[in-house]
């Protein structure tokens, strides 16, 4: 999902969009002009570079009404579109820092921030905001945003950054549990109808907290529903899965608990609630790859070939470019890939 | 450049080549795949009365034997992961070019791409020229979902009928990302004709360990292990009939062509089952009479959902 050099905007191009776009309107007043951005972060999903070139040639004090009153306590904004203009400020500095107009990249990086602190208040929202730190932080490292580093400083101490990072920490791991030598010397795993290394029994009590701390973090039960299906407790990793299919606002999560609520249907021998629940995942995040095989390897393994066949030739395995989105593949990985990567997923993300 | 999907559905659905229907459509019947070696060098020249196939436990009659002249298809999977960055996969390229040479007029290939994210790079069709362009977009990147890929070709199969399937999957690794478990693909693999050659470079083949990786370790049925002990290529190939080689990366290009030629001295055995139930489990067992010789085929096939 990493975007080609040719698929970056530069900034001429950029502001000759805009430019082109708003030559073409009257002058604004701060109301206008605050319809105007909400405007633009609604094209950013689809059109980002169009919507990034936009609001690179609204005038600044007009994007900062339009930011105000996006952050403020009582605004109406979203967070799907407090996300949308978290990721367009973002998008537009990591330009100017190419551009080598730091002073400007770090004006819109400032304004993500106050985006994200506001988008951050919707406590499942507060994932999305802390994986997007992640990628502001990547891109300090990689130099790609020199400023960048003093965001750092100040996001951990937000309220709701606690409860992320303690998702990120079980998230750790998950992982350690599943690389080889999870079990230690001696142990062996292979063949094991059940899956219980040590490190998932410390992860568990981390996503219990959560789920404690902030119930609306449903990406936790996901990730805990996981590790107990992993260790045989299929009651409770069923009733884990279905609060977050039922509760969560994000796609991405009903997404991945609809896919294990399926594959739990179809070891208990239910292949109808298993094709209920992975069509229900490809509702929320639709061509995945990961719920069109499994809804394929379903419908295949009742016979149905036919079905297999137009699920996987439909979309499935026929993924335009660029590589299709599956939340799948950002499940487990850590933070520490290419910012680029995990801004890319985000961006995706709010696709859905 | 990547195929779009749309693109890439009508073009699976429409690439049509010359009808070289050779083979005899029989109603229920049963299509076996076998190849016939006597040391390494494939037997020739066998007619139907030289085999003696039982379908579980009972004897049945050969309907007919071809040889040659039945055009086959062949779906290239291909493992592009992150490790195969650089000279790997230049020496995959180079091989899937010869498979590709090796094809003859009738024959049909498409191929498909595998890091962690599936991705068809050429629909069904019979342009060499079109295939090895895909060749030369192979690009390394990501993780292995080789279970997953296992299965997704598979399913996509070509759509032109009476035709042979072959399936060369080529890893240079282990699974380490699939969403599903690897008796998905094995299970599949019992109910389709296409025979699998699986192809895995010594260099990076690894022993079977009990870990998790980045797969899901969802169980789609009882009993099942989270993790197992099984080779899956090895466990894939024996199922359909076909073999598990290895090789060193420089000689990936003669296995290929191998895999293509052997192919090609294969016998497909057709025979309408009597006397056996019309569904579930079919245990197949295929000898030649009097002859000490090997036989490599499928096991067996399931009928009926299951």
């Amino acid at each position: 999902m990493r975007a080609g050099p040719a698929a970056r905007p530069t900034i001429l191009t950029v502001l000759a969009l805009g430019c082109a776009v708003f030559a073409q309107q009257p002058q604004s007043t701060s109301a206008r002009s605050i319809t105007d951005y909400r405007l633009i972060v609604s094209l950013y999903p689809s059109h980002h570079n169009d919507a990034i070139g936009r609001m690179l040639a609204m005038p600044d004090g007009d994007v900062d009404a339009a930011i105000r009153d996006a952050a403020r306590t009582e605004s109406h904004w979203t967070p799907q579109e407090l996300d949308a203009a978290m990721l367009m400020h973002t998008e537009a500095a990591l330009v100017l820092f190419r551009e080598h107009d730091d002073a400007a990249g770090m004006k819109h990086l400032h304004r993500a921030q106050d985006l994200g602190d506001a988008a951050a208040r919707d406590p499942e929202n507060s994932w999305f905001v802390r994986r997007w730190y992640a990628a502001i932080t990547g891109a300090s490292r990689a130099g790609a945003a020199p400023g960048a580093s003093v965001l750092a400083n100040r996001l951990p101490q937000q309220v709701w950054y606690r409860h992320t990072e303690m998702i990120d920490r079980a998230r750790y791991l998950e992982r350690q549990g599943a690389n080889p030598g999870a079990f230690g010397f001696g142990q062996q795993a292979a063949d094991a109808e059940l899956y219980e290394p040590p490190a998932f029994l410390q992860a568990v009590p981390y996503y219990e907290s959560v789920l404690i701390g902030r119930p609306a973090l449903l990406i936790a039960a996901v990730h805990l529903g996981r590790l107990q299906m992993l260790r045989g407790r299929n009651a409770d990793a069923r009733r884990l899965f279905a609060s977050a299919a039922a509760g969560s606002a994000s796609s991405v999560t009903r997404y991945l608990a609809h896919l294990f609520l399926g594959s739990l249907d179809e070891r208990d021998g239910h292949p109808d609630a298993a094709e209920r629940h992975y069509r229900a995942a490809l509702a929320a995040v639709p061509g995945a790859q990961s719920g069109r095989l499994a809804l394929a390897a379903l419908l295949a393994r009742s016979g149905n070939s036919a079905g297999a066949e137009k699920i996987l030739l439909g979309a499935g395995i026929d993924a335009p470019a660029p590589r299709s989105f599956d939340p799948w593949w950002a499940y487990l990985p850590g933070d520490d890939r290419d910012f680029d990567v995990i801004l890319a997923e985000l961006r995706t993300e709010i696709r859905q | 450049m990547r195929l779009c999907a749309f693109g890439l559905l009508l073009a699976l659905v429409s690439m049509r080549a010359p009808q070289p229907q050779v083979f005899r459509s029989l109603a229920d019947a049963v299509r076996v795949d076998v190849l016939v070696t006597e040391g390494r060098r494939p037997i020739g020249g066998l007619r139907a009365t030289d085999f003696e196939l039982r379908d579980s436990g009972v004897a049945q009659t050969i309907d007919d034997v071809q040889i040659v002249e039945v055009p086959f298809s062949m779906m290239l999977a291909l493992d592009t992961s992150s490790s195969m960055e650089g000279r790997p996969l230049r020496d995959l390229q180079d091989a899937a070019r010869a498979a590709i040479d090796a094809l003859q007029p009738g024959d049909r290939a498409a191929i498909l791409s595998f890091g962690e994210a599936i991705e068809p790079l050429a629909p069904w069709g019979a342009d060499r020229a079109a295939l090895g362009s895909a060749v030369s977009h192979l690009q390394a990147g990501g993780a292995t979902s080789l279970f997953d890929a296992a299965l997704a070709a598979l399913v996509a199969r070509d759509p032109e009928s009476g035709r042979r399937h072959l399936l060369i999957l080529f890893t240079d690794g282990t699974d380490t990302s699939s969403w599903l478990p690897d008796y998905a693909a094995w299970d599949l693999a019992l109910r389709t004709e296409v025979v699998v050659y699986c192809v895995a470079t010594e260099a990076k083949r690894m022993p079977p360990v009990g870990a998790l990786y980045r797969r899901s370790g969802i169980r789609l049925a009882l009993r099942q292990p989270v993790v197992s002990s099984i080779d899956f290529l090895q466990e894939l190939a024996v199922r359909t009939g076909g073999e598990h080689l290895t090789t060193s990366a420089g000689g990936l290009r003669r296995t290929f062509e191998r895999i293509v030629t052997d192919f090609r001295s294969r016998y497909v055995l057709a025979y309408t089952p009597r006397g056996v139930a019309a569904s579930g489990w079919h245990p197949i067992d295929v000898r030649v009479k009097g002859r000490s010789v090997k036989v490599t085929a499928r096991r067996g096939y399931e009928r009926g959902p299951r």
